[in-house]
């Protein structure tokens, strides 16, 4: 089973069409390319479907690194 | 074989690639549909220009549906327009949505963005307020319809109402004179006969948001964040049923389903179980089997023919049939059988050879995976079913295929499988008697040739849509293509239908001439549905159409035939009634009419029909 880290990797870049490893902790809509809204709202909804969880609204616009990304899957019980 | 073969199996391969790595997960999806936009066109991908004017959002469900699309042989190229934007894109000539240039024109005008006070306010309105929104609301989606349908021929599809996230007035709806419930479905019907009159089809998101459940379909976060009210889930559903509803569009239905025995239709192996220890019946996983029996019988209803491919001894099969009380389908339900022991690949052509349909017409439904990756190497072009292990999910399987869709049911459609069952009697007529002409007077036909009229509009649009082999022209219109036709001067538009000592064949030939100088026209049109070919009546129909010229002044019949890849069967058909072919223009043909028509066949009876 890979690590809730490894797997938001695979989301992120499966959404921005880029590959896992230019990802990092401090990816964000600034240095990813197709990081835009839609993207983003895309991402949300991939994230929820991957770990079972549901972000609030204000915390869902929140989530534009990897490290609050994982930060927040945490705290909501994410698996 | 050659380089192009080898190369088009190996892109056949990459598109095959793509969505073998699609899960039920979004980002699969989100990966997929890049992946398939790098792709490009395909030769599995029939294109499509997808334009979606709506009320909210819509963006995020293309990914969705490219993928969808791609699953069912459709590559769609769509555009979401900025939501709200409704009348702006349809009345502006050079607005964006006409600057794509669409195919297909998909309107999402929810009664919650834009008849708002039927939604919250429901209560507070009087019935005169109520129906006066309702009114309001459908006129302005129809006018849209007709505005787009004026300036391009493009296909336009309605979503119609979802069930509403919530009751104005809770558990108390159901007590109101007119519910909101209730007013949804009406809605719906109404907004269905306007939209069609007006030469849309409906897309029933209101289906897929039962199925899914409300709870499940909207999502309030994605509303407040984005303007987007539907669910991740909910977003992948609509994803697939736009996809089946676009195939519906551009592709013809199949024809056929061809189902394996054992283990498909009832549990167990009838060569070792015998026929009373097959599984099927009131108890356990009989049951599942009886239901997909039941379910595949309702194929049968809707026109689909069922033809069976199995591994076995025929006269155990039939016995089995026969004797098993619990059986849902009939062996006379299958209008053909190929029970033996040779490959199944070998089987399925000779159903198509036998059916008189193409190979593309079969779906194959087959538990085994080693028979369904047989039939797909040699037959790639047989729809072939992926077959849950769990027969539970049969039916399901084959209802989400989506390769016997179609947007409308007719009567002729209804009627089809048992026209199938008394063609096998004339057949074996026809070996009982000698020539040709014997067998004709035999069949005791009667035609009958009526002009082209609102009662049978349908049928003759359907017609020209799915007819491939006996077709010169193959040219396809709308209801409302062919409505305007109609109203040219100087259009002849004939419909034939025969009948037998058998049963009735329906509607099943279509003449179109148009005149194209004073006393010349042009056979726009002429086909003839291939279970009554060679039986002479489409001579029948060719002289009524030159009689009907002769009558409106004209003198020369001018034959035109664009050759496919299926339509050999017509290729001779003008050769052999006395026309000759033009010179310099290898596709028109001409018949001289200055000394009158052609007589007609006489081995059957000719009337002329109304309606």
């Amino acid at each position: 089973v890979s690590s809730v880290r490894g797997r938001i990797v695979d989301i992120a870049a499966a959404t921005f069409g880029v590959s896992p490893e230019v990802l990092s902790d401090a990816s964000s809509p600034d240095t990813v390319e197709n990081w835009d809204s839609m993207n983003h709202i895309h991402l949300i909804v991939a994230l929820e479907a991957e770990f079972g969880v549901s972000f609030e609204p204000d915390r869902a616009l929140e989530l534009i690194n990897l490290a609050e990304i994982e930060k927040a899957v945490h705290e909501l019980g994410g698996r | 074989m050659s380089e192009t073969f080898e190369q088009s199996e190996r892109s056949v391969d990459a598109l095959a690639t793509i969505l073998s790595e699609v899960d039920h997960r979004p980002a699969s999806y989100l990966s997929g549909a890049r992946k398939l936009a790098q792709l490009g066109a395909h030769p599995n991908l029939l294109p499509i220009r997808v334009a979606v004017l709506s009320t909210f959002t819509f963006e995020p469900v293309l990914p969705y549906l490219r993928v969808e699309g791609a699953r069912r042989g459709v590559g769609v190229h769509a555009l979401a327009l900025p939501y709200g934007q409704l009348e702006q894109q349809v009345l502006e000539p050079g607005s964006d949505l006409f600057h794509f240039s669409p195919d297909v024109v998909i309107i999402a005008a929810r009664i919650e963005d834009c008849a708002r006070q039927l939604v919250d306010g429901f209560v507070a309105l009087t019935a005169e307020s109520i129906e006066h929104a309702v009114d309001a609301y459908i006129e302005r989606v129809a006018s849209l319809v007709r505005a787009i349908r004026e300036r391009r021929p493009v296909h336009v599809v309605i979503w119609n109402q979802a069930p509403l996230a919530r009751l104005a007035a809770g558990i108390a709806d159901t007590s109101l004179d007119a519910s909101q419930q209730g007013m949804v479905a009406e809605l719906n019907q109404r907004l269905a006969l306007a939209v069609i009159a007006a030469g849309a089809t409906v897309f029933d998101i209101a289906r897929i948001a039962t199925e899914i459940g409300t709870v499940n379909y909207y999502d309030g976060k994605l509303e407040v964040l984005a303007r987007i009210p539907l669910s991740g889930t909910a977003q992948i559903a609509i994803g697939g049923g736009l996809a089946r509803h676009l195939r519906a569009i551009v592709r013809s239905p199949c024809k056929c389903l061809v189902v394996d025995l054992d283990n498909t239709l009832w549990g167990g192996v009838l060569g070792e179980d015998g026929v009373r220890g097959i599984a099927i019946g009131e108890e356990h996983i009989g049951l599942a089997f009886k239901a997909f029996q039941s379910a595949i019988h309702g194929y049968r209803d809707r026109g689909i023919l069922l033809a069976v491919a199995s591994k076995n001894n025929e006269p155990d099969v039939i016995e089995a049939f026969k004797t098993h009380p619990s059986m849902v389908l009939k062996w006379e339900d299958f209008a053909a059988s190929q029970v033996h022991w040779g490959d199944k690949a070998t089987s399925l052509r000779a159903i198509a050879e036998e059916l008189n349909i193409g190979v593309d017409a079969l779906v194959f439904f087959d538990d085994n995976p080693v028979e369904r990756g047989w039939v797909r190497s040699r037959l790639p072009e047989v729809t072939v079913i992926d077959v849950p292990k769990d027969p539970l999910q049969f039916t399901k399987a084959l209802d989400a295929c989506g390769a016997f869709d179609q947007l409308a049911l007719t009567t002729e459609d209804r009627k089809r499988s048992e026209l199938y069952q008394t063609e096998a009697h004339r057949r074996a007529l026809q070996s009982a008697t000698g020539s040709v002409e014997e067998f004709l007077r035999a069949l005791d036909m009667k035609v009958i040739i009526g002009d082209v009229a609102e009662p049978t509009l349908p049928r003759v649009v359907q017609l020209l849509a799915k007819t491939n082999q006996f077709n010169m022209t193959t040219r396809r219109y709308s209801e409302p293509d062919l409505r305007a036709l109609l109203a040219r001067d100087g259009t002849i538009a004939l419909w034939m239908s025969v009948s037998d000592r058998y049963g009735d064949n329906g509607l099943v030939g279509v003449a179109i001439a148009v005149r194209e100088e004073p006393e010349a026209y042009r056979l726009d049109n002429f086909l003839l549905s291939c279970r009554v070919l060679g039986r002479q009546v489409e001579r029948a129909l060719l002289c009524e159409v030159a009689a009907r010229v002769v009558a409106d002044g004209g003198r020369t019949l001018i034959g035109e035939l664009i050759p496919t890849k299926k339509n050999a069967p017509a290729m001779n058909f003008f050769a052999e009634t006395g026309f000759s072919q033009f010179l310099d223009r290898d596709n028109l043909w001409q018949l001289s009419l200055s000394n009158g028509p052609p007589s007609p066949p006489t081995a059957f009876e000719i009337t002329r029909g109304v309606a």
